[in-house]
């Protein structure tokens, strides 16, 4: 039940007094308070009285567990392929190309590397980065990171703008939806990251987001028992990206800095780097990067 | 008299006048106060309890602040602009520090027809 201080989105409510016919107005809201307490009294009469009359349903009578012929099946990389990769070789980024939902995907699986968050003009000829991307947006008003932001155990920005959030602490890499994480803390607690992006899976299921426009779209995904990033390679919009991601079975995934200007590489198990993006001429001093080291 | 918002922890006490304060965000148990003149401060608590306060603290200056959604908190006084179908809203001191913040569209439609109801 919804209580007397939760508020939503689409809410707004003045905090003070307006007037100073104020003790009118509380009488009104008892009033509506008492009705509104009856007629829910009425409707769970209501349902219990139904319950004892009507037959629950068993599991046993329901049949639309069987698929239909022409329904989509979720999409499985072959799962040979994944069960085949030797972890234990060092560290490197396994890459994969392919195609869901007519969407041409491309997925870097890091292993046995350090993630962590970047903060500034980052090193290109750091040989020891193999996977790199930019993480949070920036403010378009004051170019600050836009939303909750730790580095190194340090909160550079604090409010909640999206509700996707990644946390880094003591070398592992958390991705989830929620409006309020303890990770945050945690973050700041031990040493280290956390920043929020637009959400676009939450538990299995695609999240719908405001972007209309096209572009190339980058995300940071908890895919099977790993953390991936998955890239597109065409300009598409960002709700038909999520959806691609939903088939694809990803668990939860939230949505990198894209487009064609976006900085970040990845170098091969031969040691080439390729890198995502043009070159940009300029970037501003908070652009960040997620980036995968090797240990 | 210049009425004060005081929230008081078991270390520290903050003290801010209640025409100074723009907008507080939070972001889970973190708030941000953003202040007249461009500073800001943070504190260790949640929205709700920061609407707690300002509703006990803040008599009839506090019907200036509104709630908007679950993460912000506005100063009705600093309001320079609302654009609906962009869901922004930009606050500003009227001096040097403008701030763009977003809501959600319904959420921007019954600030406005707040706003509205104060001119007539």
């Amino acid at each position: 039940m919804k209580g007397k201080t939760d508020i939503n989105e689409n809410e707004i409510r003045v905090i003070g007094k307006e007037t100073h016919d104020g003790d009118k107005r509380m009488s009104t809201h008892t009033i509506v308070t008492i009705v509104l307490l009856a007629l829910t009294a009425v409707v769970l009469l209501a349902i219990l009285l139904m319950r004892n009359r009507a037959p629950m349903e068993t599991a046993s009578d329901l049949t639309d567990t069987e698929e239909g012929l022409f329904e989509g099946t979720a999409y499985d990389i072959d799962d040979e392929w994944y069960e085949n990769i030797d972890s234990t070789q060092g560290s490197f980024v396994d890459i994969i190309d392919t195609v869901v939902d007519g969407l041409s995907l491309t997925i870097y699986t890091p292993y046995n590397t350090l993630p962590e968050l970047f903060v500034g003009e980052v090193d290109e000829t750091d040989p020891s980065i193999l996977l790199c991307t930019q993480a949070a947006d920036l403010r378009r008003d004051n170019g600050k990171i836009l939303g909750a932001y730790v580095y190194r155990g340090e909160p550079l920005a604090w409010e909640l703008s999206k509700r996707g959030y990644c946390a880094i602490i003591d070398g592992k890499t958390t991705v989830g939806v929620s409006d309020n994480s303890p990770l945050f803390e945690d973050a700041i607690e031990h040493k280290g990251y956390f920043f929020r992006q637009y959400a676009l899976v939450d538990n299995g299921s695609a999240v719908r987001n405001n972007p209309e426009n096209k572009s190339l779209r980058r995300a940071l995904c908890a895919w099977r028992d790993r953390i991936c990033i998955v890239v597109s390679h065409d300009r598409i919009l960002m709700n038909d990206f999520s959806y691609a991601l939903e088939t694809l079975r990803v668990r939860d995934a939230i949505y990198l800095v894209g487009s064609s200007y976006a900085h970040g590489w990845v170098e091969d198990r031969d040691g080439k780097r390729s890198f995502f993006s043009e070159h940009s001429q300029h970037r501003p001093k908070n652009t960040n990067y997620i980036l995968f080291k090797k240990k | 008299m210049k009425e004060h918002l005081t929230i008081s922890t078991a270390t520290d006490l903050l003290r801010l006048g209640a025409e100074d304060i723009i907008f507080i965000t939070s972001d889970g148990n973190y708030s941000t106060f953003m202040l007249a003149y461009g500073n800001s401060h943070v504190v260790t608590m949640q929205l709700g309890q920061i609407e707690k306060l300002i509703k006990q603290q803040l008599e009839y200056e506090g019907a200036k602040y509104i709630r908007i959604g679950k993460s912000l908190i506005i100063n009705s006084d600093y309001i320079q602009y609302i654009n609906i179908p962009k869901q922004q809203l930009i606050l500003s001191d009227g001096k040097m520090n403008s701030y763009s913040q977003t809501a959600s569209k319904e959420a921007l439609r019954q600030l406005k027809d707040l706003i509205d109801k104060t001119i007539k």
